[in-house]
């Protein structure tokens, strides 16, 4: 019963206050601070949200960045398959003939 | 639980300003009428409603519908900035960090509709910010007790026991306009 006049006259009493009209020109600056954030945001915001749709715009820069340095690492880690075979030739191992040979080669 | 907000926020996250500018006109007035119930002043709410919406446009993009509607949030952050201003201006004496008209009023009963509405004010600034919170946004904003829990980020009993102490403590400092207010 207390409880209930309580809320009746808190409710009588917050009836009295008007409704607040916010300053003119309210509305406009808060859009105006949209427009600055998407501007801010800008081209790479806009590419990564079509790239990663809903994720911040590192999420995409990250993953490319990652595939990356997986790409150069597995090719500095694997053999070359064109090595592999023997046919092509390599700074590592010495090369199959020599200037000798070519020279006998030539006056023959 | 369907929140129509989310798809304007999505929109707004792509650059779309007519949903931004739907979503300011929804909810920035009544933000803004919290705000300034709990400021107490027209410059420190109009802050206050700017940077709830700046956090709302910083996070639009990438927005995931959740448990809390977009209005509760927004709610949220506003009522988090407007204990941040109380908290910064609580070295400043009372009167001066609200402008508020002369509170209490006298058990004369003599006072005219405006002068009445700012004892009310008075009265409601004068409370603990909390229970005015939770005051402002059960009985000003009309808000149920589930949704205002949410805006507080509290149980709904932690929310029904402040307002039960927000509605003596009102009902105290307003005890010399009682009759005026309809109650013998």
């Amino acid at each position: 019963m207390q409880a209930k006049d309580g809320r009746e006259f808190t409710a009588r009493a917050l009836a009295r206050l008007g409704a607040l009209t916010p300053p003119p020109g309210l509305e406009r600056r808060l859009l105006d601070a949209y427009a600055a954030r998407m501007r801010r945001g800008g081209v790479a915001a806009r590419l990564a949200e079509l790239v990663w749709p809903g994720m911040p715009a590192w999420a995409p820069g990250a993953a490319f960045a990652m595939a990356l340095l997986l790409g150069i690492g597995a090719g500095m880690a694997l053999p070359d398959p064109a090595m592999a075979g023997g046919g092509g030739f390599s700074l590592a191992r010495p090369p199959s003939f020599s200037l000798e040979s070519l020279l006998a080669e030539e006056s023959r | 639980m369907h929140d129509p907000d989310t798809e304007l926020v999505a929109r707004a996250g792509r650059g779309d300003r007519a949903a931004a500018a739907t979503l300011v006109a929804r909810h920035s007035a009544r933000l803004y009428g919290l705000a300034r119930r709990m400021l107490g002043s027209e410059a420190d709410a109009e802050d206050v409603v700017q940077e709830a919406f700046l956090k709302l446009w910083t996070h639009a993009a990438r927005w995931r519908p959740g448990a809390a509607k977009i209005e509760t949030w927004l709610y949220r952050v506003a009522l988090n900035a407007c204990y941040d201003r109380l908290r910064r201006k609580r070295a400043v004496p009372l009167d001066e960090a609200l402008e508020l008209p002369d509170a209490a009023p006298g058990p004369d009963h003599d006072l005219d509709a405006p002068a009445l509405a700012a004892a009310v004010a008075a009265a409601l600034a004068a409370l603990p910010e909390r229970q005015r919170a939770a005051i402002l946004l059960c009985h000003y904003d009309e808000r149920g007790n589930g949704e205002a829990a949410e805006i507080l980020g509290l149980s709904v009993e932690a929310t029904e026991s402040l307002l039960a102490r927000g509605r003596r403590n009102l009902r105290a400092r307003l005890a010399g306009v009682r009759g005026l207010l309809g109650e013998a």
